[in-house]
């Protein structure tokens, strides 16, 4: 019961016929009227309010509803033969009763009204069924003349279709057509019309049911054999996906069920491997099927297929039961057998268990090898091989990586594609490593591993494969003046990187990347290749691999065509071509036609859920093994014009600084720094002017990368960065991408801060997502831990300060994991900032003291080698 | 009865002179008034002026439609086209035919006129539509057609409306709508109870099922399970 009532006022207001009495709701404060609620929402509400602190009066018809709903169920009513409509009451107390009645009248509050009254009302609010805010019709099929009646010969008038009416809020509300019209006094007019326009509707479906509508009281319809046969054979799921429902006869069994059977030729068991493991999937064998007609438990035999063949009527007598036969059904049992299924549609027929057959949709039972193999692979995360971390891997998996590893290798050693969709900072990356070198252990899978990734994740990878897999080979395979050969035997048993551009140029036909030998290929962020007839798709698919695995963060299975996509190149044909696809799945589901949509919801579901892992950081399982924080640095590549901008102002600046002393080398060795800070965030941001094209600083591009992730997984994050010019651009250029943002710095007015932060909490999710900070996070009183993510744009050099605008988000009283982001311009100042600190005690303890100013001590040599840009490896 | 009248907007002119009755009764009506009509000039005439926007506010009442029809010279022209209203027990013939036929009363609910209630009509000996002869047109122009150009637009028109709402033709036989359907839905509430009705209604048997089905609905409530209903 809404908070808000159960403080009301509450009084009774009776009324002529009782049901239509209400109850009156008034503000405690001011009197006034809040709501009437009649007696049918009012009762419900009561009888389901917790015994909490309320009004007086809310409490007392509490505890009356109960009381008088008590007294129904008790069946203590008794009707007024001579009003009109005819009323009910309670009626035929016994003395504890009458004890209760007479303790509610001595207790009733001021002004709450007459208990005796309200319980007459609960009464004759029980005992008559409201159908006129809206009725289904059913069709009940009764058999009157008994089974007795299937023995005669003549197939005339056996059945009889007897219209059942049910409130279409509350299917138990029932009752037959045949009581609407002989009760006026019960059932209102709009009980009647909403009965026969819903019979009329149906009519439209099957016209026999015209004949109903042609009698005055549209209550019965005699059918013969063949309408029967009809209404089993697909005009009652019609009728049904219409509303109108239908129910069989008792005194027939409804148990025959028809399956193919799939596969019924060839070996029914596979050979294993020495290792145990069953063999790949072959996904272009053609499987063969057959008819299996089943009677509750078990399979008929071939007597009794062929009674049911040579049966002409839709009823049939089977191991001593009449049972009713649905003639697309009796068609098959001596029907030829289905025409044989290609391996990955039977693979699919097994997972939704139907499959189309000469435009039918039939049920599917899958044996032998193919029944193991869809309980194998069912559940991804149900572990049927015992498969531990790979002992070469540099880190320890928490539980659900070691689960998705488990998956990705099941999938992959059976030659079936997988698509790894877990949020953001779960731990992707490490667990396809971990893959990685769990397949060099077996040499049917070993081999080098290509990863294509958008640039911006390049330096990414290479860290993460250095950091949990020391030892083994990665390079990349990027930029001008590009060789794959050399790398390609650099790196046997390793890691190419590439990215999803260079792949666009270097694959396809006699591309050098379709030609050479891959282990596994993996496309990350697989939301790039999400639109089918893209270039860079289409040269994706052209690269052979063993195995193929898309990594991606962002969900799709809100986007169907993507879902296609991503999954088609991971496992091809499985969904069958896009045209296929659109037609039996994503037409259906889109149409929001139900049942049939959510019906091909859940078979989508079955049939992409082994292909299929998402875990979300929210997940009961998963949440409690994240750390609270967890911190990666993101080094990023400079684009052409960063690194012609940087190498300008450090050779002119050096040179400078060299012929300078005192304040004058101080004063220049903070400009440097703080221009080549500014260059590695962007060129605009160091030319001050507007952002310009795109493709300009490799830092905003994976600024993009993360925050669409993050939209995606509706989250929030914060952005730090030390420079209100650079919050300034971020803003621009995210306004640009229709990313709703915020800004605040320094300058930001105190009113105007709160107001901000205020709205960034307490924006739904998915709204303002992203809030940008330029002032440095010593800004007091901000608590902002909606974000479940923090990125550093730029290096603070001090790392409390950096932990201290962390904290913004991190904060006692977050229940969620929080992932922080550190942007690095690879090979830059930035880059070697923090290794110099660390190497350096005094050094780092200056800093924390003094900021950047203790840096213009150092020597000309040191500042040459912090600041000197390095090409990346 | 004049207060039963209905008024529509005039029809602006269009440029495609395609419009024809959409439904069998607006066909019907257009079939009435060509097959009784001598001269094929004076209707075609009609259905330019109907397509051209001539016809001003159509107003439809119990016996008759009428409306200001403009000449090619734009002269007003007061034009109305008769239909005969039913007698009372034509009316009773009628209702109690209609309303013998759940499938007729849901039909008009959903304002619709299916071929088989105009037969059922029929077979009572109520002509719902009118044939030859039965549309009677006036007019305050110098035409000597029978029917004028401008009665002829007026009907062309009619019959788009009578397309829309076949209660049209039922308001110009003497009725109104909600008047109709309350009355069809008494009737054939009515006729179905029978003498056996209110003593039926509380035998023994029906008061024990009553009497079940309130304590089944008081055990959903019971077991702190809302209705459906108010979910």
């Amino acid at each position: 019961m809404r908070a808000e009532l159960r403080h009301c006022q509450a009084t009774f207001e009776p009324a002529d016929p009782p049901r239509s009495s209400h109850l009156t709701f008034r503000s405690p404060d001011t009197a006034d009227v809040l709501v009437e609620l009649p007696m049918a929402e009012a009762i419900p509400l009561l009888c389901a309010a917790p015994h909490h602190p309320a009004d007086p009066t809310v409490e007392f018809w509490r505890r009356a509803a109960r009381f008088a709903v008590g007294l129904v169920h008790a069946g203590k009513i008794a009707p007024n033969p001579t009003a009109r409509p005819v009323t009910w009451h309670v009626a035929g107390l016994d003395d504890t009763d009458t004890a209760a009645v007479a303790d509610l009248e001595s207790t009733v509050p001021d002004s709450a009204g007459p208990p005796g009254a309200f319980l007459d009302a609960v009464a004759d609010l029980l005992a008559t069924p409201d159908l006129d805010a809206g009725v289904r019709v059913s069709l009940r099929i009764e058999l009157p003349g008994g089974v007795a009646a299937l023995e005669q010969d003549t197939p005339d008038d056996r059945f009889l279709a007897v219209v059942e009416v049910h409130a279409v809020a509350d299917p138990d509300l029932t009752t037959d057509a045949a009581e609407l019209w002989a009760h006026t006094d019960r059932y209102g007019p709009a009980a009647r019309s909403g009965a026969m326009l819903a019979l009329r509707r149906a009519a439209q479906t099957w016209p026999p049911l015209d004949r109903l509508l042609r009698r005055q009281v549209p209550d019965q319809l005699w059918l013969d054999d063949d309408e029967f046969a009809e209404l089993l054979g697909g005009a009652a799921e019609r009728l049904a996906a219409g509303g109108t429902g239908a129910q069989w006869p008792r005194e027939l069994a409804h148990e025959l069920t028809v399956a193919a059977v799939v596969p019924t030729q060839g070996p029914l068991t596979r050979r294993r491997s020495t290792r145990g493991e069953p063999t790949p999937f072959d996904s272009t064998e053609l499987l063969h099927l057959s008819w299996r007609i089943t009677l509750g438990e078990s399979a008929l035999t071939d007597e009794e297929r062929d009674l049911l063949a040579t049966s002409r009527r839709p009823f049939v007598r089977l191991r001593d039961r009449w049972v009713l036969v649905d003639p697309r059904l009796a068609s098959k049992a001596n029907d030829d057998d289905p025409k044989p299924l290609g391996a990955l549609d039977a693979l699919g027929a097994a997972l939704t268990g139907t499959t189309e057959i000469d435009g039918e949709r039939v049920a599917v039972t899958p044996t032998g090898w193919l029944e193991e193999l869809r309980r194998r692979i069912a559940d991804p995360e149900r572990a049927v091989e015992r498969i531990d971390p790979p002992a070469s891997l540099n880190a320890s998996l928490r539980d659900y990586q070691l689960r998705g590893l488990r998956w990705l290798h099941r999938m992959t050693s059976l030659g079936l594609g997988a698509c790894l969709a877990d949020d953001m900072g779960l731990g992707k990356t490490v667990t396809l490593i971990a893959l990685h070198l769990h397949r060099q252990v077996d040499p049917a899978t070993a081999g080098r591993t290509l990863v294509v990734c958008p640039a911006s994740l390049l330096g990414n990878w290479e860290r993460e494969i250095e950091r949990f897999a020391p030892g083994v080979a990665v390079r990349r395979y990027h930029g001008s003046g590009r060789e794959l050969d050399a790398i390609v035997s650099d790196t046997a048993g390793g890691f190419v990187l590439t990215t999803y551009g260079t792949m666009r140029a270097d694959a396809g036909a006699g591309g050098v990347l379709s030609t050479a030998d891959w282990g596994m290929v993996v496309a990350d962020e697989a939301q790039h290749v999400k639109n089918a007839r893209s270039k860079t798709a289409q040269a994706l698919r052209t690269i052979p691999a063993a195995a193929r695995v898309a990594l991606t963060g962002t969900p799709m299975e809100n986007n169907l065509a993507e879902l296609w996509a991503i999954l088609d190149w991971a496992t091809p044909g499985l969904l069958g071509s896009s045209h296929t696809f659109r037609a039996r799945w994503a037409e259906p589901i889109e149409s929001g036609t139900e049942p049939a949509a959510s019906d091909t919801a859940d078979r989508l579901a079955r049939l992409v859920g082994p292909f299929l892992l998402r875990r979300r950081k929210s997940d009961p399982g998963i949440a409690p093994e994240l750390p609270p924080k967890t911190e990666s640095d993101h080094p990023v590549t400079l684009t052409a014009e960063q690194v012609a901008l940087y190498q300008t102002v450090v050779d002119e600046t050096m040179a400078k600084i060299a012929a300078s002393s005192g304040i004058t080398r101080r004063g220049l060795v903070l400009a440097l720094l703080t221009k080549l800070k500014q260059i590695c965030n962007h060129p605009a941001q160091y030319l001050k002017e507007p952002l310009g094209e795109a493709g300009r600083s490799g830092k905003l591009e994976l600024l993009d990368e993360l925050v669409s992730t993050i939209v995606a997984e509706d989250d929030a994050v914060l952005v730090f960065t030390q420079y209100v010019g650079m919050a300034n651009l971020i803003e621009n250029h995210l306004r640009n991408r229709q990313v709703p943002v915020q800004v605040l710095h320094g300058g930001t007015p105190v009113d105007r801060r709160e107001h901000l932060v205020r709205q960034f909490q307490e924006s739904p999710a998915g709204q303002a997502p992203v809030f940008v900070l330029s002032l440095k996070a010593a800004g007091t009183g901000l608590n902002l831990t909606r974000a479940g993510h923090v990125i550093h744009y730029d290096r603070w050099w001090n790392p409390a300060v950096e932990e201290q605008a962390t904290d913004r988000a991190y904060r006692i009283g977050q229940t969620r994991p929080v992932q922080v982001h550190r942007l690095i311009a690879e090979g830059t100042v930035e880059d070697r900032i923090a290794a110099m600190l660390e190497s350096k005690r005094e050094l780092a303890a200056a800093v924390l003291n003094r900021g950047e100013a203790a840096l213009s001590e150092l020597s000309d040599a040191e500042l040459s080698e912090l600041v000197e840009l390095r090409r990346t490896p | 009865m004049t207060e039963l009248a209905k008024g529509f907007p005039a029809f602006p002119a269009r440029k495609r002179r395609t419009r024809r009755a959409q439904t069998w009764w607006g066909n019907a009506w257009i079939a009435a008034l060509e097959d009784t009509s001598l001269d094929s000039d004076a209707l075609r005439r009609g259905r330019a002026f109907a397509h051209g926007g001539h016809v001003g506010t159509i107003t439809v009442s119990p016996g008759r439609i009428s409306a200001t029809v403009y000449g090619e010279d734009h002269a007003p022209h007061e034009t109305v086209v008769a239909l005969e209203e039913f007698s009372a027990t034509t009316w009773e013939r009628l209702l109690d035919a209609v309303a013998s036929q759940a499938g007729h009363v849901a039909a008009l609910l959903e304002r619709d006129m299916p071929y088989e209630l105009a037969e059922t009509a029929s077979d009572a000996g109520v002509p719902l539509l009118p044939g030859i002869d039965d549309l009677e047109p006036s007019c305050t122009c110098d035409d000597w057609g029978h029917p004028c150009t401008h009665a002829a637009a007026l009907c062309y028109q009619a019959s788009w409306l009578l397309d829309a709402d076949p209660f049209l033709l039922l308001l110009m036989r003497g009725r109104g709508d909600d008047e109709l359907l309350a009355e069809l839905q008494a009737r054939n509430a009515d006729h179905a109870a029978g003498p056996a009705g209110a003593e039926a209604d509380l035998d023994p048997a029906t008061i024990n099922r009553v009497k079940a089905d309130a304590a089944a609905r008081a055990a959903l409530l019971l077991g702190e399970i809302p209705l459906a209903a108010h979910k």
